[in-house]
């Protein structure tokens, strides 16, 4: 009998939008409705999220979604707003899968 | 009734870099120009091309020895402290600034510990004064100009870095500006935060296909913390919590408290820092120097001499006013505050 052959390891999903509103509105902005935030709010600008609330974020993201970001990513501009945290999520997956 | 010992300051210089606009500029500095103006920063001053530390040292010193009238001959000490990467290594901007100057035979001495150089500086030339009765008169020149390939003046750590310098003539006993007393607190776990990693004996170059400025500073902070947002949230606190520790510990060995203190004086920090730092000393914001800070930037180790100087030219302090000139610097990390009375 054959070998099977090795298992692929299949990453999870960058979370959805969805998601990270929920995360973003329950940490930094309570009281919100999290369908209520636009996608595009700056979340800099606004002083919602600062570098404390990068590492937040990255931890959520590591520790619920089994996304690691790398150093370089931990950077203001890639948390600007729920669909940069979306894009810069995604980058990391992606890079989990080709590697 | 003997004279008073404590050193005065009886005069400043200041030499600063052009005049930058940080909104209008911050776009070539970083991608995200909004992360910047959010620090909440007018303005900054840049060193032309070509204009070293020691040329802007040079300018301020001599402004201060003009304003206090007396000349480089009348100098016991020169006391310099450069806070950024020096136009050489293996080299003493402290002798170059005396040269500049035309002094000859005037002892020098440098300092090099970043922003935090001008607490130092002060004590060391307190010092001089206290153990060698014969230094009277001593220059303390305090010079900051960002190296550009080291480092991004506004993608660091949390300021918008500035090039200028200050100078002041202290003198043995001067009944104005008097040097009361100073604190200090290290904490060597933070030795590596902030440090410039190429460029060094350790790591003299980056490696192929990496520039200087490539490790991001921040990133290495949150290593540090094990990217743990807990850790780093007490950083954060123990930085304001050791700065008003090392206020009190200055104004208790000058034998006064907080109640007295009319104004602090900061590094020229970010605002919502500057709110932090009101805040655990307990003075209102507009008893600091926030709002100069707005316009001047983070210009290292000359901010605390700088702003203390504007604000006794805009009146705002007066005969016997109690000031508290205070800063964080990394690296370090060290916590100093120096006690002067106007």
């Amino acid at each position: 009998m054959a070998a099977d052959p090795p298992a692929v390891p299949v990453m999870p999903p960058a979370p959805s939008e969805a998601d990270i509103a929920g995360f973003v509105v329950e940490r930094f902005l309570p009281g919100l409705d999290a369908a209520d935030l636009d996608p595009e709010y700056d979340l800099l600008a606004t002083a919602v999220i600062d570098s404390l609330g990068i590492l937040h974020l990255a931890a959520w993201l590591s520790d619920e979604h089994g996304v690691d970001l790398p150093d370089e990513e931990l950077t203001g501009r890639n948390f600007r707003t729920v669909r940069a945290i979306r894009a810069t999520a995604g980058r990391a997956v992606a890079r989990e899968e080709r590697a | 009734m003997g004279t008073p010992t404590e050193p005065g300051i009886v005069a400043t210089g200041m030499a600063f870099g052009e005049r930058h606009d940080v909104p209008a500029t911050a776009a070539d500095y970083v991608p995200d120009p909004e992360t910047v103006t959010a620090l909440g920063y007018d303005a900054y001053h840049r060193a032309a091309p070509g204009v070293t530390a020691t040329d802007l040292a040079a300018r301020a010193a001599r402004e201060a020895l003009e304003n206090a009238d007396v000349t480089v001959a009348d100098l016991d000490l020169i006391v310099v402290g450069n806070s950024d990467v020096p136009d050489y290594l293996g080299w003493d901007p402290s002798a170059a600034v005396a040269r500049s100057l035309g002094a000859h035979g005037t002892p020098t001495v440098l300092f090099t510990q970043a922003c935090a150089a001008w607490s130092p500086a002060l004590d060391h030339a307190a010092g001089a004064m206290a153990l060698s009765p014969g230094v009277d008169t001593v220059l303390v020149v305090l010079v900051n100009v960002v190296s550009e390939a080291h480092s991004n003046r506004m993608d660091f750590n949390g300021c918008v870095a500035s090039d200028g310098a200050v100078a002041a003539v202290v003198r043995r006993g001067h009944p104005r500006l008097r040097r009361l007393s100073s604190a200090q607190f290290t904490n060597p776990e933070y030795a590596d935060l902030f440090r410039i990693e190429y460029g060094g004996a350790a790591v003299p170059l980056p490696p192929p296909g990496r520039g200087l400025r490539d490790v991001s500073p921040m990133a290495s902070v949150y290593r540090h913390f094990g990217r743990d947002p807990e850790r780093f949230q007490a950083f954060m606190k123990e930085i304001t919590g050791r700065l008003a520790d090392v206020v009190d510990e200055a104004l208790a060995r000058a034998g006064r408290d907080r109640s007295e203190l009319t104004r602090l004086i900061h590094l020229n920090d970010n605002q919502q820092t500057f709110r932090a730092v009101a805040d655990a000393v307990g003075l209102p914001l507009a008893r600091t120097n926030a709002e100069l800070a707005r316009s001047l930037g983070h210009m290292g180790a000359a901010d605390q001499l700088v702003c203390l100087w504007r604000h006794i030219e805009a009146g705002e302090l007066a005969l016997g006013d109690l000031v508290a000139l205070t800063g964080v610097a990394s690296p370090g990390m060290h916590w100093f505050c120096t006690i002067v009375e106007v």
